[in-house]
C-alpha cells in the first residue's frame, strides 16, 4: 500500500535544488538580469531616442517655417507695409470718422450730380442691422438728398466705390427727394499677440488685386496714408 | 557479464543532458548580456549624434534674427487681418442697384412713381398714372419680371383708388425680394 507523499517547502529543501543544480545558477541568473536590464534601461532609452527623433521632425519644420517667415519679412518695405496699412485703415477706420463719412457723402454727390441736404447721425445702439451676420461695428447715417430714382440709383453705385466702408440698408425715393439709411463701419485694431514661431503667410492675388482696387477708391496721396498706420 | 544490464550508461545520458542544458544555458546568457551591450552601445552613439541640441541653436538664432522685425510683423498681421474684413464686408453687403434698375425697367412712361421704398428683402412702390392700359402693362411687366429673372418672390397690389378731380389711379405694388 502506498502511503501519500507530501512536498515540505524547508531550508534543506531548497539547499538541496541550489546543490543539484548550482551549475546552472550563474547562466540563469545573467539571463534574469540580462533581461531586467533590458526592460528597464534598454526599452526606455529606446522610446526616448524614437520621440527624439519625433522631436527633430517636428524642429526641422518649425526651422523650414521660420525661415519662410524671415525671408518673407526681410523683402517686405516697412513703407510699403506701412502704407497699405494705413489704407486699409481708411477703408475701415479703427474709430468712428465723422470727417471721412462726410468727405465720402459729399464727393459722392458730387460725382453723381446731386445735392446733400440733411444728414444725422445715430450714435449708440444701432436699430438696422447689416445684411452681413458677423459685420464689424458700424455707424448709422439718416440723409436726405434732391434726387429721383434715377439720382439716388446713381449715389448708392458711386457710394460703393468710396471709402470708409458703407451699407445701404434702406432708400425712400418720392418726388424730387430721396432718404437713405447707410451704414458706415469701423473695426477697433484688436490687440495682438504674436507668437514668434506663428508663420506669415505672403499677401494672395486677391488681396493684392482688392489693395489695387481700394487704391483706385482712394484719391488721397500715398504720403497721407502712412501717417494714418503710424497712429495706432 | 551479461551486457543488457547496465547501469552505467543512463547515468551518462543523464549528464550528457545536463551538459547540453548547461551549455544552452550559457549560450543564452551570454547572447543576453551581447544584447544588452550592444543596445547600449549603439543607442550612446546614437543619442550623441542626435541633431536635436543643433537644431535647436539653429531655431534660436533665427527667432532672434525675426525679431528684428518686431513692428513690421505686427503691422503685416494687422493689415491682412484688415483686408480679411474688408473683403468679407464687400462680398456681402446688399446692393440695391439691381432692384433700382428692374423697377425702372417694368414702369412705363405714362406711369408715374410718385414713392418708393427700398429695404432689404422687400419693396413696395405707389404708383399714379391717368392710363389704366398703361397700369395694365405695368402688371404685366411686373409679373413678366418674377417669372424670368425671378427676382421678385411675391408681386402684390393693394390700395387701388382712382381720384375723380384729376382722373388719376393711384394703386401700390408690394413684393418680397
Amino acid at each position: 500500500m502506498k502511503s501519500k507523499k507530501g512536498i515540505s517547502l524547508d531550508h534543506n529543501t531548497f539547499k538541496l535544488i541550489y546543490l543539484n543544480n548550482k551549475e546552472k545558477a550563474l547562466p540563469f541568473a545573467v539571463i534574469v538580469i540580462s533581461f531586467f536590464l533590458f526592460l528597464f534601461f534598454i526599452l526606455p532609452q529606446i522610446s526616448d531616442f524614437l520621440k527624439a527623433r519625433e522631436e527633430d521632425v517636428v524642429a526641422r519644420r518649425e526651422i523650414q517655417t521660420l525661415q519662410e517667415k524671415y525671408l518673407l519679412l526681410n523683402s517686405l518695405s516697412s513703407s510699403d507695409v506701412e502704407s497699405k496699412l494705413g489704407l486699409t485703415a481708411l477703408v475701415l477706420p479703427p474709430s468712428k470718422d465723422y470727417a471721412s463719412i462726410i468727405t465720402s457723402l459729399s464727393r459722392t454727390a458730387a460725382v453723381s450730380g446731386i445735392t446733400l441736404d440733411d444728414f444725422s447721425f445715430n450714435v449708440g445702439d444701432l436699430s438696422t442691422k447689416s445684411a452681413i451676420v458677423s459685420a464689424p461695428p458700424s455707424l448709422l447715417i439718416n440723409l436726405t438728398m434732391k434726387s429721383g430714382l434715377e439720382g439716388t440709383k446713381k449715389f448708392t453705385q458711386n457710394l460703393y466705390n468710396q471709402i470708409p466702408l458703407s451699407e445701404i440698408t434702406s432708400i425712400q425715393v418720392g418726388k424730387g427727394n430721396s432718404t437713405l439709411s447707410v451704414l458706415f463701419y469701423y473695426k477697433p485694431f484688436p490687440p495682438l499677440s504674436i507668437d514668434p514661431k506663428s508663420a506669415i503667410t505672403p499677401l494672395s492675388s486677391d488681396s493684392i488685386s482688392l489693395l489695387n482696387t481700394l487704391y483706385s477708391w482712394s484719391s488721397l496721396p500715398s504720403a497721407n496714408l502712412s501717417s494714418t498706420a503710424s497712429a495706432f | 557479464m551479461n551486457k543488457e544490464i547496465n547501469l552505467l550508461p543512463s547515468k551518462d545520458r543523464k549528464l550528457d543532458r545536463e551538459k547540453k542544458i548547461l551549455s544552452i544555458l550559457w549560450i543564452f546568457a551570454s547572447l543576453s548580456l551581447l544584447i544588452v551591450f550592444a543596445s547600449s552601445i549603439i543607442l550612446f552613439f546614437l543619442k550623441l549624434n542626435s541633431p536635436l541640441l543643433t537644431l535647436r541653436k539653429k531655431e534660436a538664432d533665427i527667432l532672434v534674427q525675426i525679431s528684428q522685425f518686431g513692428s513690421k510683423e505686427v503691422q503685416f498681421n494687422y493689415l491682412s487681418d484688415r483686408l480679411i474684413n474688408i473683403k468679407s464686408i464687400i462680398e456681402k453687403r446688399y446692393s440695391f442697384n439691381e432692384i433700382i434698375e428692374d423697377i425702372i425697367k417694368i414702369v412705363p412712361e405714362d406711369v408715374s412713381a410718385d414713392s418708393i421704398s427700398l429695404s432689404r428683402g422687400h419693396f413696395s412702390v405707389i404708383f399714379s398714372t391717368k392710363s389704366l392700359l398703361a397700369a395694365d402693362k405695368l402688371l404685366n411687366n411686373a409679373i413678366d419680371m418674377t417669372e424670368k429673372k425671378k427676382v421678385f418672390k411675391k408681386v402684390g397690389i393693394s390700395g387701388i383708388t382712382t381720384n375723380p378731380k384729376t382722373g388719376e389711379y393711384n394703386f401700390s405694388l408690394d413684393a418680397d425680394l
